[in-house]
């Protein structure tokens, strides 16, 4: 219960960025904030529909809100429900998703149920009357997107998506820095994320295996552009700040030879008019290089997973220990077993900076389940959640295309909403 | 009589344990002697530091900022001295008995 106020006033302080104006210019979602003392005595009663893995993690931060309560379940697998029940022990259980839409006691609904079902399910919601905040990514195709963007946008009901970096203090503060021009001109963002691991959960029987490893199936998955491209896109996308104009992209399934059907290696290249890139990449048989987003600018680089920042030019080692180091050079050079260096000639290693003086242990979920509560609470839709949330997904869903058809693929026009990310409107955008 | 000063009770208490060990008599002479030569090491270890600020165009203030690279470099010089001053000594003894 305190957990949850402090984590906020921390995550505010560890910013270290002076006012709320600031973060507003960077983060306009974090208004979802700006009413948290009036609504103190308030709460909120939420739906959670398909509390498997993820539904879980989600429903422990908003179980210790104060200002929420889990008041129903909806799921069809008893595993799931059972689970779930440990966390919210008094929450109405419904096999059906509709029942629960149809529970008026129902203010809002958390969507965690495997990819492709999003569409039908939210869009039910809509229709319902409830606000909906859906797991990424938000649909399985881009018109689904587009048509659930939209729904959200004639009810006037708040749609939030599991962007959980968008309330994240380390890309809150990365991204504060690159649009102050810190960095200087962003030419490029790399973003990877590797693994080394199947990507299975063990199924209980085998007539259960799309079921439960829904992920590695065409038929409910996009694979690792629809569920790790997703946030690792919306971060190039916040970095540049506009949407680029073309992609290609390859994949295949290289070395989980298993009977997956979604790739287990894709890469895709977006690239802008302007000459900007943006690279994704994803290879699950080798994690030495981890997950990153490499935002490159001229003037240095930020990696904001790994919370830390580089300038390009660093200050030159002591004079006394370059002269050392020649010394050291001078003579090894002549010696004909030279071994390993014992001079400094690592003082000019680049180590960089935190962001945030330290590595922080949260990723923003809590802050983005917190921001939800409050907005069920105001009935206010924070600026620009909606729009990231739809063009992260827009932007795996089309790199996604782009690795199946082998082509190069414009950005589809008839997708695209009055916005561009980072907050200024389509028409604003000045190549 | 037991010896009073500290000095002596050790010589006493060596002898009465039959320990005989020569002890090494480091006077005040030798220690000013070794005093000038760690200044000595000191002033040549900033010397080569003012040559490399020059030849590498850094900022003075490494006069103050590499103190501890200056010092360490210091102890070096002086164990050298040191060593060296041995040689010398043990080879002119050598020769001279
Ligand atoms: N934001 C993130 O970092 C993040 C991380 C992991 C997963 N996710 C997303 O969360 C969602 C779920 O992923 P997961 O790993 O929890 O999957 P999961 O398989 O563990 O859980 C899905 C749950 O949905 C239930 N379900 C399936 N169909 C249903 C239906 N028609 N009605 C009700 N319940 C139904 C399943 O029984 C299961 O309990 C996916 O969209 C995924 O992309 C997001």
């Amino acid at each position: 219960m305190e957990n949850a106020t402090i984590n906020r006033r921390e995550f505010l302080r560890g910013l270290g960025i002076a006012g709320a104006g600031v973060l507003a210019a960077t983060s306009p979602w974090l208004s979802a904030f700006s009413e948290v003392k009036e609504t103190a005595k308030e709460r909120c009663r939420l739906g959670i529909i398909g509390p498997g893995s993820r539904g879980q993690f989600l429903m422990n931060f908003i179980a210790t809100n104060p200002k929420a309560e889990i008041v129903a379940i909806a799921d069809i697998y008893e595993p799931s429900i059972n689970a779930a029940l440990k966390i919210a022990p008094d929450a109405k259980v419904y096999r059906d998703y509709r029942q629960l839409l149809a529970d008026k006691n129902v203010e809002a609904v958390v969507v965690a149920t495997p990819l492709n079902t999003h569409y039908g399910i939210v869009m039910d919601a809509f229709d319902a009357g409830k606000h909906v905040y859906c797991e990424k990514t938000i649909g399985y195709t881009m018109e689904q997107c587009y048509n659930m963007y939209m729904r959200h946008l004639e009810t006037g009901l708040l749609f939030f998506s599991g962007q959980q970096r968008l309330f994240d203090p380390r890309y809150i503060k990365a991204m504060d820095m690159v649009h102050k021009g810190t960095f200087g001109k962003v030419s490029a963002v790399e973003a990877y994320w590797n693994r080394n691991g199947d990507w299975r959960r063990e199924v209980p029987s085998p007539d259960l295996e799309r079921f439960i490893n829904w992920r590695l199936y065409r038929e409910s998955s996009r694979g690792l552009m629809s569920e790790l491209g997703c946030h690792q896109l919306q971060v190039g996308t916040w970095a540049l700040g506009k949407l680029p104009d073309r992609v290609m992209g390859h994949g295949g399934i290289t070395f989980w030879k298993d009977g997956r059907e979604v790739h287990d290696n894709v890469h895709c290249i977006y690239g802008y008019d302007t000459g900007e890139t943006i690279t994704y990449g994803s290879v699950i048989s080798n994690k030495f290089y981890g997950l990153e987003e490499k935002i490159m600018g001229n003037l240095g680089t930020v990696e904001p997973e790994n919370g830390k920042y580089f300038f390009e030019e660093i200050a030159p080692a002591p004079a006394f220990l370059q002269m050392l180091n020649k010394w050291e050079n001078d003579l090894f050079e002549e010696l004909p077993f030279a071994g390993t260096s014992w001079a400094p000639e690592t003082a000019n290693v680049n180590k960089g900076e935190f962001l945030l003086g330290e590595r922080p242990k949260a990723d923003g979920t809590s802050l983005l389940t917190e921001a939800f509560v409050e907005a069920v609470i105001t009935g206010k839709q924070p600026e620009r959640i909606a729009e990231e949330g739809y063009y992260a997904s827009l932007l795996c869903l089309w790199g996604f295309e782009a690795i199946e058809s082998g082509a190069i693929l414009p950005f589809p026009e008839q997708y695209k909403i009055d916005y561009a990310p980072y907050g200024t409107k389509r028409q604003d955008i000045v190549s | 009589m037991l010896p009073t000063e500290p000095n002596d009770r050790i010589l006493y208490h060596n002898r009465i344990n039959g320990n005989f060990m020569k002890d090494i008599i480091f006077t005040v002479r030798r220690q000013k002697t070794e005093l000038i030569f760690l200044a000595a090491s000191f002033v040549i270890a900033n010397l080569f530091n003012l040559y490399a600020i020059v030849e590498y165009g850094s900022p003075m203030k490494e006069l103050l900022t590499s103190l501890l690279y200056v010092l360490v470099f210091t102890v070096v010089i002086y164990l050298l001295s040191v060593v060296i001053r041995l040689l010398f000594y043990g080879v002119r003894r050598l020769f001279s008995r």
